[in-house]
């Protein structure tokens, strides 16, 4: 399997890249971060991607979910790319200053510079 | 070239708040001295961090009392000095018979000879013995450095007369030179001595902060030794042991040892990986040991999941 999509998000494998591009969740807590992780690793499988998450159409997690998305939405990535609209970055950055996520990650307001990015990371 | 400037200073507001949000209450927004929101809002942010640094954790979480080693010496009511101890020879370079007969006043500053006096005086006439006084000293040491001190004065009546116990702590060594003509104000002393250790403490915080996401980044392999750890961080052993049971309510070795075990869930659930990959990925020494601890931790053996999944 390397396309799903959810109520939550569309998730695509293509040329060595996850593309996660999260639509809009009124209410983003623990239970639907938990099951966003899951829905991932189904598609990947065993393997590790560099992941492109687009979250401009996302409204922020709380709290919980964020510390699992950090921790636990770490399983099987090699690094991340957010890619978020210039206006809008000020709460990525502050996920990604605060709650520190544990692989590489940047922010990225184009996607080419996240694909940029995460090349590097593909084998 | 205003927008810029404007810009900055929003900048320095962003990170304000993010430095609060990771819990460096000891960052603060510097005023520029305009008469706007921004600067308003800086400063707010600057007393909302000093609320907030009081908030969690009492310094005494961390040891300070316990790992101090206190000076001490006595003097009698001519203020001349009577006993010391090895901390305090040690504290101002000079031996014990440089010190013992010496009245403490050549061995202080100006400021604080005077500082003292008031404040014995007062001491003496209520004959009140039943609290020790809490004074801001700053010695002079053979080295002309000056020391700036805690110390807790207590009163004590024998038949020769009144002695003075002083016991204390050092604040920081200063090496600026004495300047008598410098009006020091008492007050803002003692607040700075008490920023000083107001700030260490939470350098204590942010460098075990910083040994929890050490943590989260080594999951996949077993922790060095307390010790080494504490080194590489900067920290001694104790307040690194205690300081992490007080922020993460947990010891160092079972957080990783949680921490590996809930990946390992979500992996066993969501991921075809073997058991025996899951167990080598979050660091375990073998699978008959990631199996044993995992059902205690989550009640199920490992194959539990990994069958129900299939």
């Amino acid at each position: 399997m390397e396309f799903l999509r959810t109520p939550y998000a569309q998730i695509q494998v293509k040329d060595g890249i996850l593309y996660f591009t999260y639509l809009p969740i009124s209410n983003f807590n623990i239970q639907i971060a938990k099951q966003v992780v899951a829905d991932r690793l189904k598609v990947q499988g065993e393997i590790s991607y560099p992941i492109l998450c687009d979250i401009r159409q996302l409204n922020f997690p709380d709290l919980e979910a964020r510390r699992y998305l950090a921790i636990e939405g770490s399983i099987l990535t090699k690094a991340v790319a957010y890619l978020n609209s210039p206006t809008s970055d000020h709460l990525t950055h502050f996920f990604v200053r605060v709650d520190q996520p544990v692989v590489p990650t940047k922010l990225c307001t184009s996607q080419d510079e996240a694909l940029e990015f995460l090349n590097a990371f593909v084998k | 070239m205003k927008n810029s400037g404007e810009d900055i200073r929003y900048e320095n507001l962003r990170n304000m708040i993010l430095e609060l949000a990771i819990g460096n209450f000891a960052h603060r927004f510097q005023p520029e001295g305009y008469q706007d929101h921004i600067e308003k809002l800086g400063l707010m942010l600057n007393l909302l961090a000093e609320e907030l640094s009081g908030f969690f954790i009492h310094p005494g979480s961390f040891g300070l009392k316990e790992l101090a080693d206190p000076y001490v010496f006595m003097m009698d009511s001519e203020l001349k000095i009577s006993g010391v101890n090895r901390r305090f020879t040690d504290l101002l370079k000079y031996s014990r018979s440089d010190l013992i007969g010496n009245p403490i006043t050549d061995f202080m500053t100006e400021q604080t000879i005077d500082y003292l006096t008031d404040h014995l005086k007062a001491h003496s006439k209520t004959q009140q013995t039943f609290s020790p006084i809490r004074l801001l000293i700053s010695f002079i040491s053979n080295y002309g450095n000056i020391m700036e001190c805690w110390g807790y004065c207590h009163l004590l009546q024998s038949a020769n007369g009144m002695y003075y116990f002083f016991r204390g702590l050092p604040i920081i060594e200063k090496n600026d030179p004495i300047d008598p003509s410098k009006n020091i104000d008492q007050n803002s002393d003692i607040t700075d001595a008490s920023s000083f250790r107001t700030l260490q403490f939470q350098a204590d915080i942010l460098r075990v902060r910083k040994v929890h996401q050490y943590i989260l980044l080594n999951l996949h392999q077993s922790l060095p030794p307390i010790p080494v750890m504490a080194r590489q961080f900067n920290l001694n052993e104790f307040k690194l042991k205690k300081g992490f049971k007080e922020l993460y309510n947990t010891t160092i070795f079972k957080f990783h040892l949680e921490r590996r075990l809930e990946m390992a869930k979500v992996m066993i659930k969501n991921t075809p990986a073997s058991l025996k990959i899951v167990a080598k990925k979050y660091g375990f020494r073998n699978y008959s040991h990631f199996s044993k601890v995992f059902k205690t931790k989550h009640g199920k053996k490992p194959s539990y999941y990994k069958k129900k999944r299939n």
